[in-house]
Parts: structure tokens; sequence; C-alpha cells
């Protein structure tokens, strides 16, 4: 194995990783899904490394289908981030926890504060924050939601 | 043509589910005998075409349907086996069966439960023809507990009536008893046959009839002790399902059930699965003497008991119920006379033939009994009703019919089928080991008829001559019944008349049954005794005469005179019920008791904190499932981590 | 066109019909106006439509290739795992798509049906996959239209949520998958299957176990594998009950034929197949106790059927480890997967029939006496859940028996214990649902009745042939 694939796996290795933490800590959706591209990346990375270490073009060509399947996912997510939001008027994934077990009654975590006068697009969601413990900042005019 | 035979099982099993799917739907309930009588004709015209295409003999074939299952040694085929033997029961099965269905739905109209006993009815003629027509020893065990739920069910039909719900119980826990034996021979059976014929590919099919056969004779070199106790376990739930002493006591309470089950299931076909069990096994049989001995002695006691019981009987169904008992006990009587050489065959012969007569005649005589009770409003006490000859002209006559057929007086069938038995005994009488032993169950069962002929004449005297009265449930006009009730009674009485005759003359049975695989069959043939023809005729006739006399005394005379130990030691039945009650069911509860006190209070508690265990830990982890999105792919990063390494650590 | 293009498109002709009608679903469905009368009116049209193009199809399946051509080309492959896999799948396409007649969404109807048509031609495709390539784009034609179902099929919050943890933790699972699938290829040298079974003959290193176990847990989570199932109960509730139930079965058919696929190859190398074999041994311990003492402690019946349905997956994962010691022995696996599609299916359909709409989620308690309610249903009810128990008489047994001796057959003390424990666990898991059945059987105290009393319906008659099914299926165990 040359020096240089094995710096490419390491590269690969590294970006699917980031993307994994990325993943787990995030609670923004957007970022969530840019992390998933993330992982994906380096998997097509190895794939690359590998393919140009046979010799052979089908590690490139896995490569162009994860791009492509990619590319699909990450139109579904930008709609379903554009119709979440529409609920909630905030793009924290942790809001969106209301089916789950539920032995001990908890209050369920609001999206709407009292603060509406902020600003009119989603800002960053500040990451691993119990939404239950803080305010969340952002709030929009509530969009009713399309009658099914 | 002769996988048409499927038709018979399978028609009825139909007729069944279509009668349960109207209960479920809930509507049309009142047309539930349509299918159910459809079915059992069909039944019926198969399976009597099938005998006389069949022309007897040495026929025997086995239809295979499907494999059921095939797991490695495991194979179960289900396949029917037509022969004599099973071609003449399936047919009176199922020509009783459809009589009965008929009589039924007259009989059974405007009962709430009128789907519900047409599709039991159904079911029962399905399991009781299966039981009949396969060809292995296990599933012919399960077909036998098969019939024996449908009795249970039908005998508890009014199950709001606490006695009828106690006969049933009764009745399923003492077959139950006997079934444990049956069970036990089977698998014994199973062992032995293993033992001898090395066949170690196919587990179940070494209870099939032809391997059990060819394993007899080997069975009977090397391990007779084996075999004395498989038959002897086999005759044991050939008493408890035939309600031979002791295991009788359940048949007299089964009368709680509605008439045409007790014409049905107690007393045409049910009931006589034991004799066709010994019929079936009689190759078996033939090596193991003890049980025919037993089979014999058991008979005899049974003849004469169930005959003296009936006697003092005051209710018409009982005293037909133990008349069932009683003639049952011929059947097995016969058996016993098989002891003698190479007589089994024979014997099977004559068992078979009283099996049929009796069918016929004890189905019309319930049937007709039925017709009473329906006039009388369901009163069936002969001491409230008498004289009922010109109000139930056409019931009077059938029932002197089955009378006559019963207490044995040619040319009616009874006398030929009960002539053939005696005869059989009579002409055993100077074999030289059982001899004595022959004589003695002559004698008894000269007695027996005796008795047949007192109790038949008695009751029917008292039910239909005499002072004309009904009891007040009947109202002020009691009426003979209708078509549907009458008309399969009569076409029961030409079978009840003629039956007999026809196959004694014919000598139809014998070659029909006779040339049975792997029974050795007797050539010579017993001449009938002019004597003892002359003989059991002035027994009946004078039975028929003191009969008579019981009969017609006044029930006054009766009641003022004291009754003597003998007659109350009768009429309670010698008490049985209550020996067994004590012996058996008193120590068995309160062993019940003590054992359950310390399943309640020291394996439920345990059992109930481990049962409590699994819902105690779920309620613990499932909080792990907090509907963040995060923690669930937390959850799956940890699972990769644990994965990752559990291989690390394999390697 | 080559030949070896022609085999390999016959292989999967049926996924390509099955794909182009739902290509024709959209197009047509382009000029279909879902506000007028007649569009409202047709909406139940797309799913009588789809029922019985699958039900020629399947019939027309069995009729054609009864064998398998044993053809191995580049993509697709036709053996018996292929066979049984667009069988079953089928099958699950036929009583899915009946199940929605009555519960197509008014206003996607008909993309409703070509996503549940996509879908089951991914199935398809991922049954015949020779090649990681295949695999992988088939594995996604199942999970990106199970996205769409689940966010057009219901739309309220509930709905969205669930369509949002199924799509991310669906994404994040598939590239775990693809990084474990990246290393085989890394291995081999070449995505095909058989290439990569060829090199794991000779490769025991630990590179080849670690991608295994990334490839196992991102198929893990298709199968809802404990601790991979997490999002199961949560999108079983959060859906209409007709995707709920084909989130029940095709994705887990799916994941199932995905792993039979990477791990049924050639003979693999010893010290490989111990590997796997734990993995999977353990994942489905895990979860099938974990699975069955969760639904233990369930009230509502959405809940209890996801995780009844993870229970399920741990005893097919036993038979997928057993399968793979004895040498890619699939057939009970295949068929424990499709009487557990009948017997869930009928499940589902019975709670559809008793739901007015199909979003509602009824507790344990609403459906107590409903014997008194609807006796036919209720039997019919019964015979599905002895069925997931596992008692004779009904399909479930035999299943648990296959998967059982198999277990045993391979005279390995970890997979006999294995069987013990499963055992062990069908037990606990009859425990709720007797309790199911007690309730259904019980006269209520009250009078109320939160459940509607059903009217004859397809989901109704769908419950009774799933039943019919079941019992058929125990007393003819050799012809399915």
């Amino acid at each position: 194995m040359t020096p240089l694939t094995q710096q490419t796996l390491m590269v690969g290795a590294l970006l699917f990783t980031f993307g994994l933490v990325g993943f787990l800590s995030r609670r923004n959706l957007i970022l969530i899904f840019l992390s998933v591209e993330l992982m994906l990346a380096g998997v097509a990375t190895n794939f690359i490394a590998f393919g140009s270490h046979y010799g052979i073009a089908s590690g490139q060509l896995f490569a162009i289908l994860i791009l492509t399947v990619a590319s699909c996912e990450a139109a579904i997510a930008l709609a379903m981030v554009v119709a979440l939001y529409r609920r909630k008027s905030t793009l924290d994934v942790e809001l969106w926890s209301d089916l789950r077990e539920t032995a001990p009654e908890k209050s369920k975590p609001t999206a709407k504060s009292e603060s509406s006068k902020h600003a009119e697009y989603p800002v960053l969601t500040p990451a691993g924050i119990d939404p239950l413990t803080t305010k969340v900042p952002v709030t929009l005019p509530d969009v009713p939601a399309p009658k099914a | 043509m002769l996988n048409a035979i499927w038709l018979v099982p399978l028609a009825p099993l139909c007729g069944s589910l279509i009668c349960m799917a109207l209960i479920m739907a809930g509507r049309r309930k009142e047309l539930a005998h349509l299918p159910t009588i459809i079915g059992m004709a069909i039944a019926a015209v198969v399976a009597i075409v099938t005998y006389f295409e069949s022309k007897g003999g040495e026929f025997v074939v086995s239809t295979q349907a499907y494999t059921w299952l095939n797991v490695g040694t495991i194979n179960i085929p289900v396949s029917l086996r037509l022969d004599g033997l099973s071609l003449t029961h399936l047919n009176v099965v199922t020509f009783i069966s459809l009589m009965v269905a008929i009589y039924s739905s007259g009989y059974m109209k405007g009962d709430p439960g009128y789907a519900r006993f047409f599709a039991l009815i159904s079911a029962f003629v399905f399991c009781m023809s299966m039981l009949v027509l396969v060809g292995n020893l296990l599933l012919l065990y399960a077909f036998w507990e098969g019939v024996g739920l449908c009795s249970y069910l039908l005998i508890g039909f009014w199950y709001q009536k606490p006695s009828a719900a106690k006969a049933a119980m009764k009745a399923f826990l003492v077959n139950r008893l006997a079934d444990c034996a049956f069970l036990a021979g089977v698998i014994t059976l199973w062992y032995g046959v293993g033992l001898v014929l090395d066949d170690t590919t196919n587990v179940i099919a070494r209870l099939d009839y032809d391997a059990i056969f060819t394993a007899v004779p080997l069975l009977a070199a090397q391990h007779p002790d084996l075999l004395g106790w498989v038959g002897c376990f086999i005759l044991v739930g050939a008493i408890g399902k035939s309600a031979q002493f002791p295991f009788h006591v359940w048949l007299p309470d089964a009368m709680e059930g509605p008439t045409p089950v007790s014409a049905l299931i107690h007393a045409a076909t049910m009931v006589t699965a034991g004799i066709y069990l010994l019929a079936r096994m009689s190759p078996l049989l033939s090596e193991a003497p003890t049980a025919l001995l037993l089979a014999g002695w058991l008979g005899a006691i049974t003849a004469v008991l169930g005959g003296v019981i009936a006697l003092f009987q005051s209710d018409l169904k009982r005293v037909l119920a133990y008349s069932t008992i009683s003639q049952l006990g011929y059947m097995f009587l016969a058996f016993g006379a098989g002891l003698g050489d190479a007589t089994l065959s024979l014997a099977v012969v004559a068992a078979m033939f009283h099996l049929i007569t009796h069918a016929f005649f004890k189905a019309q005589l319930f049937l007709t009994a039925g017709n009473v009770m329906h006039a009388m409003g369901d009163v069936i006490d002969m001491r409230q009703f008498g004289g009922l000859k010109s109000i139930l002209p056409k019931t009077h006559i059938l029932f002197l019919l089955g009378a006559i057929a019963l207490v044995g007086l040619p040319p009616l069938a009874g006398f030929w089928s009960k002539e053939s038995i005696l005869g059989l005994l009579l002409s055993q009488s100077n074999d030289p080991v059982y001899g004595p032993v022959f004589v003695c169950w002559f004698a008894l069962g000269l007695a027996a008829a005796l008795l047949t002929a007192i109790y038949t004449s008695k009751a029917y005297f008292k039910t239909f001559h005499g002072e004309e009265h009904w009891p007040a449930e009947a109202g002020e006009h009691p009426h003979e019944a209708s078509t549907a009730m009458l008309a399969p009674l009569w076409v029961l009485a030409i079978g009840t008349v003629f039956s007999g005759i026809v196959i004694f003359y014919f000598d139809t049975l014998a070659g029909f049954i006779l040339p049975m695989p792997f029974l050795e069959v007797a050539h010579e043939h017993h001449h009938e005794s002019w004597l003892l023809v002359l003989l059991s005729i002035s027994i009946a006739v004078a039975g028929v005469l003191i009969g008579r006399w019981l009969g017609l005394r006044k029930n006054q005379a009766e009641s003022a005179k004291t009754p003597n130990a003998f007659a109350i030691f009768a009429e309670n039945r010698f008490y049985l019920d209550e020996l067994f009650y004590n012996l058996l069911v008193a120590p068995t509860l309160y062993l019940a008791s003590v054992i359950a006190a310390f399943d309640m209070h020291v394996i439920d508690s345990m059992a109930r904190y481990i049962a409590s265990l699994p819902e105690t830990i779920g309620n613990q982890i499932r909080l792990w499932q907090s509907g963040r999105v995060s923690h669930y792919a937390a959850g799956m990063v940890i699972g990769i981590i644990a994965l990752l390494t559990l291989v690390y650590l394999r390697s | 066109m080559s030949p070896e293009l022609t085999n390999s498109f016959l292989t999967v002709l049926p996924a390509v019909v099955i794909f182009g009608i739902a290509c024709i679903y959209l197009l047509v469905g382009m000029f279909q106006d879902n506000s007028s009368p007649a569009g409202i009116r047709s909406v139940s049209g797309w799913g009588i439509v789809s029922t019985f193009l699958l039900t020629t199809l399947w019939i027309g399946t069995v009729w054609f290739s009864l064998q398998p051509s044993g053809l191995v080309t580049k993509l697709f492959q036709s053996d018996s795992v292929a066979l049984h896999g667009t069988h079953l799948t089928l099958l699950a396409g036929v009583l899915i798509s009946a199940f929605s007649i009555t519960h197509t969404p008014r206003r996607f109807a008909y993309e409703f049906h070509a996503c549940l048509l996509i879908l089951l031609a991914g199935s398809i495709f991922l049954a015949a996959a020779a090649d990681l390539t295949t695999l992988y784009l088939s594995i996604e034609m199942v999970s990106l239209p199970t996205t769409l179902l689940l966010s057009i099929s219901r739309r309220d919050n509930s709905g969205r949520e669930a369509t949002l943890k199924y799509f991310a933790l669906s994404a994040f699972a598939s590239a775990v998958f693809l990084m474990g699938a990246s290393y085989l290829y890394g291995l081999s040298g070449t995505t095909s299957l058989s290439g990569i079974a060829t090199a794991l003959a000779t490769n025991d290193t630990t590179l080849a176990k670690v991608a295994m176990a990334l490839v196992l847990a991102g198929l893990a989570f298709r199968v809802t594998a404990v601790p991979f199932h997490f999002y199961a109960p949560d999108v079983f509730t959060g859906s209409s009950l007709p995707v709920a139930a084909m989130i029940a079965t095709v994705p887990k058919i799916a994941g199932f034929l995905a792993i039979i696929r990477i791990l049924g190859g050639a003979q693999l190398h010893t010290g490989f197949v111990e590997s796997a074999g734990l993995i999977l041994l353990v994942l489905a311990l895990v979860t099938m106790t974990s699975g069955n003492f969760m639904a233990l402690a369930q009230t509502k019946w959405r809940r209890l059927l996801a995780y009844s349905s993870v229970a399920h997956s741990g005893y097919l994962l036993i038979g997928v480890a057993a399968a793979l010691y004895r040498g890619g022995e699939t057939t009970y696996v295949l068929s424990y997967l499709s009487a557990y599609t009948v017997m869930t299916l009928g499940v589902f359909a019975a709670l559809a029939t008793l739901t007015a709409n199909g979003d509602s989620d009824p507790s344990l308690a609403d459906l107590e006496g409903l014997y008194q309610r609807a006796p036919m249903l209720c039997i019919a009810l019964s015979v599905c859940l002895l069925s997931l128990i596992g008692v004779p008489l009904t399909a479930g047994f035999w299943a648990k028996f296959g998967i059982f001796q198999d277990a045993i057959r391979t005279a390995r003390t970890e997979l006999v214990v294995g069987a013990v424990i499963m055992a062990i666990n069908a037990a606990v898991g009859a425990m709720y649902y007797l309790s199911l059945l007690l309730r259904i059987y019980r006269v209520p105290h009250t009078n109320s009745a939160p459940v509607s009393t059903p009217k004859f319906s397809p989901s109704f008659a769908l419950t009774v042939v799933c039943a019919a099914i079941t019992v058929l299926w125990f007393l003819l165990p050799n012809w399915m």
C-alpha cells in the first residue's frame, strides 16, 4: 500500500469521524444533514483511494454513485427542513421529541417563546444544551400548517 | 373413485364450518340443519357406493392425501385406509348420523342453540368417520379424543343446567382416565414395534396398522409380556369409551344431553368405537389372551349388571342407557369367545354383527323415546305417564319394533346377532382350557338376555299400555311428533326389522370383514343349534311376560310395598358412583387442595416475582427511549463501538 | 442487447415491471385533479389497481419461474434467495396495497402508491443483487420512498417527527454501512459480492472483521436490531397505519435479504465466520430480550407492535447466524420472514379496521371487550396474535420451530444456548400477547366504547385472509 493511499484513507476516516461527531453533537437540522454528507464524503474518499490503489475504476464509480444518492438525500432533507421549520419556527431538532416512552410525565418543551421580536431567519442553535433549561431565542410569526 | 372417500369426512366438516360461520354471522341460524344434512347425505351416499363397489374381502386400499409434516425423521402423512371392517363401520356411522340429523331438525326446532347443535354434530361425524378411516394408531388416538370432545360438548349442550354441565364433566373425566391407559398402550406399542422392526427412519409410521400387524408375530415371539400389556392397555381404552364396567358410570349421566345426541353418540356410534378398536386390533389381541379373557369377563359382568340396574330405573332414557351398556357388554363377551383356537375372526364378525343391529334398533328406541319426551313436555319419568298407545300411535309401533328387536324375538334384528354371540360361546364350551369359562359366560349371557326382555317389556308396557295419564307439563292434548321426526324413524325401522335376517342368511358380513389382513381366518363355521334357538326364544317370551306383569302393576301397589334391600341397592346403581367418588375423586380432591395451597403460597409468589421481573427491567430500560434524535444516534454509535470491541476481543 | 444483459434483465423482471408501473402512476397522476369530486372518489382506485397488478405479477412470477436459474451476472443473480425474496416482497406488496385501499392519503394518492411500488421494486432488486453497487442502490430505493411515504401519509406534528427521525437515522445508518462497504472493497478490490466472498475466504484480518461489523451495524438499523431500533416505536406511532405496517415488514425483509446476500456467498474463512456469527448472535440475544422486555411495559398498541417486531428480528437473527454456520442455508429465515409478514400485517389490518382513521393510536384498554362487538374480527386477530406467539395450529409455530431446529442442528454450544434463550424469550413474548387476548375477550367494566364497532372493509377482509393463510400454512407446511 502506497503512502498516498494510506494518507487518503486516513483523510476518509477522519472525514467520517468528524461527520459522526457532528451528527451526535449538533442540534440544528441543517448541520445534522451536513454531517451526514460529511460522513458520505469520507466514504467516497475511501472508495477513491482503494480504486486508485487497485488501479480499477469501480471505486471511482462507486464514489460517483454515492454522491448521486447523497444529492437525492439532500433534496429530501432540504424539503423536510422547510416543512419542519414551518411547524415550529425553529430548526432545533430536540424540539421534535414528542414521540417517546412516556413513563414519567415531564413538561414538554414548547416551541413558542414570549420574545417574538427577534430575527426573521433561523440562527444557529447552540450545541448540546438542553432546551428544557434554556429559552429558545428564535421564533417566526406562526405559519399555519397546510391543511391536509 | 376411491379418492371420493375423502368426501366422507370432509363433507360433514364443511357442514360444521358453515354452521359455525352462521353462528358467527348471527343470521339465518334456523337454516343450520341444511348444511349438516347435506354434508351427511353426501358422506352416506359416498360410503354406501364405495361399499358396493368394493365387494369386500382383500380390499385394502390406502389413499394418501398429503404429507402434513416432513421434518427430518418425522414424517406424518395423512392417509385413509379402506377395508371391509372400516367400510362396514363407516356405513353404520354415516347412515345413522344422517337419520339422526334429519330427526334433529324437527326435535331441536326453536332451541336457542340450534346452529351450535348442528355444528357440533357435524364435527362429531367428521371425527368419527376419520377415527374409522385413518390407517395409523396415533391418528386414531387423535380422533378418539376428538369424538370425546364432541361428546363432552354435546352432553353439556344445555350448559346452563348444572346437572348437564356436571354430567359432561363426568363423562370427560372418566373417559380421560381410560384414555390415559390407551395412550400408555399406544406408546408401549410404539416402543415395542421399534424394538422388533428396527425401523428408525420414520418414527410415526411405526404405528401404521400394517407395521403393527407385521410386528405382532415377532413381538409375540420375543416380548410376549410387552404385548400382553399393550393388549390390556388398549382394552382399558376401549372399555372407557364403550362404557363397560367399571367405567360405565358416565353413560347414564350422559343422557342429560339432547335425545338425538343420546341416540347417535351414546348408543349407535361413539360408544361402539371401543368395539371397533378391539376389532381393528384383533390381530394383536389374538396374541394377547389375557386381554381377551378380561374383555370376556368384563363384558359378561357388564351385560348382567346393566340389565339389573335397568330393571330398577324409572327414567325411560336411563333404562335405554343401561340397556346400551348391557348390549355393549354382549359385544365384549363376543371378543371373549375369541379366546379359543383361531375363533377370534368369528368373534369379530359376531361383535360387528351385533354392533350393526344394535345401532339400528337402539337409535330407533332412543329417538322414539325422544318423541315421547317431546309429547310429554320433556318429562321422561315413566311413573308420570302411561297408556300412550292411542295418543302416539305411530311412535308406539316404532317403539314396539325396536323393543322386539332388543328383546331378541325372531325375525327382528336383535335375535340373529345375539344368537350368533351365544352360539359362538356354546360351540366353544368343550374347549380344553377355557371350556368352563365359556359355559359360565354362556349362562351369564342367557341371564342378561332374560333381564333384557324383562326391562324392555316393562318399559314398553308402562309407557304405552295401562291407564292413560300424562303429566301437567304435557298440556291438555299431547300430540304425535312431526313428519321430520317420524320419517327417519321409519327408515331406521327397515334396518331394525330386516338387517339381522339379511346379514344372517346372506352371510355377507363374514365374507366382507373376514379376509382381514394379518388375521388368521377360521374356516369352520359353527352350526345353529335348534336347542339354543328354542331356549333363547323361550327365555325372551318368559322375560316379556314378567316384564308385562311388572309394567302393568298399579303404581300405588308399587309404592305401598316396602322396597326390599336389593331393589334399593339396584335403584341406586349398586352405589358404584358413590364408591368411585369416595375411592377416587375424594382423595384426589383432598390431594389437590393440599397441592393448591402449596402452589398458591410458594410457587405462585415465586412465579409472580419472576414474571414481574421482565416488566420491571423493561420499565427501566425503556426510559432510554427519550425521543431525541441525538440520543438515538448515540445509542447506535454505542452499538457500533460495542460490535467493534467484540470483534477486536475475538481476534 | 448482449445475452448477459438480457439474462440479468430477466432475473429482475418483476422489479422492472413494478418500477415501470410506478412511473406510469406518476405520469398519469399528473393529470389527476385531486380537488374534484371525481378525483376524490378515485383515491381508493389506486390501491385497487396496485393490488390487482401486484397479484397478477405474483401469480405470474410463481407460474413462470418455479426454479431459480442459477445465473450470475455482474449486477444480478438468480438463485433461490432471489426467488424467495421476490415472492416474499410481492406477497407483502399485495397485502399492503390491499390494506391501503381505504387508507390512501387523499392529496397524494398517486404519489403514495408510486412510492410503495418503487420500494417494493427496491426490495426485489435487493434480493437479486450480486454487486455492492446494486445492493446499496436497492437499499436506498427502499429507504428513500419510505421517508416520502411517512411524510405524505400523515401531515400532523407526529408525522413530521416520525419522518425526521426515520430519515436522519436512516441516512446515518447508510453512511455507516457504506464505510464498512468501502473497507470490503478495499480488501477485495472488487465490488462484486462473489469477489468479496472469495477474498474473505482467504482473508481473516482485523480489517475484514471491522468492515463486517460496520456493514452489519448499518444493516442492523434496517432490521431494527437493538441498539439500532430506537426509531422503530416512534416511527410506528407517528405514521399512518398502512405505512406503519409497511415499515414493520418491507424494510425488514430488505434488511435481512441484504444480510443474507453479504454473508451468504461462497465458503467464508472460518475465523471470519466465527466473528460474524458472534456479532449476529449477540445482536440477536440483545434484540429479542430487550424487545420483549420493553414490549411488556407498553400500554399502546402501536408501540407494543413495534417492540414485538424488534423481538421477532432477534429470532430472525438467530436464524441468520445458524444459516451462516450451516453454509448459507437460509430457507428457514425466509419462511420465518414470510410468516412474520403475514401475521404482522393481519394485526395491523385489524387495528385499521377498528380505528376510524389511520392516524389514531389506540391504547390496549380501548380494545377491551372487543369480542362482544366484533366476534369475527376478534377471532382472526387472535389467530394472528397466537401465530406471533408461535403456538401450534398457526404458521408462527413452524416458523419458530424451523429457526429453533436450525440453531440446534449447528451443534455449536453458543447457538444452542441462543436457541434456549430464544425459547425463554418466546415465553416472555407470550405474556404480553396473551394479555392482549385476555383484554379482547374480557367483558369491559364500563360501557364506553372508544373504538368503533367495525364494519366490513378491505382491512377487515385482509385480517381474515391473513388469519386464514396463517392456519393453512400450519396445515400445509410443505406447500409454502
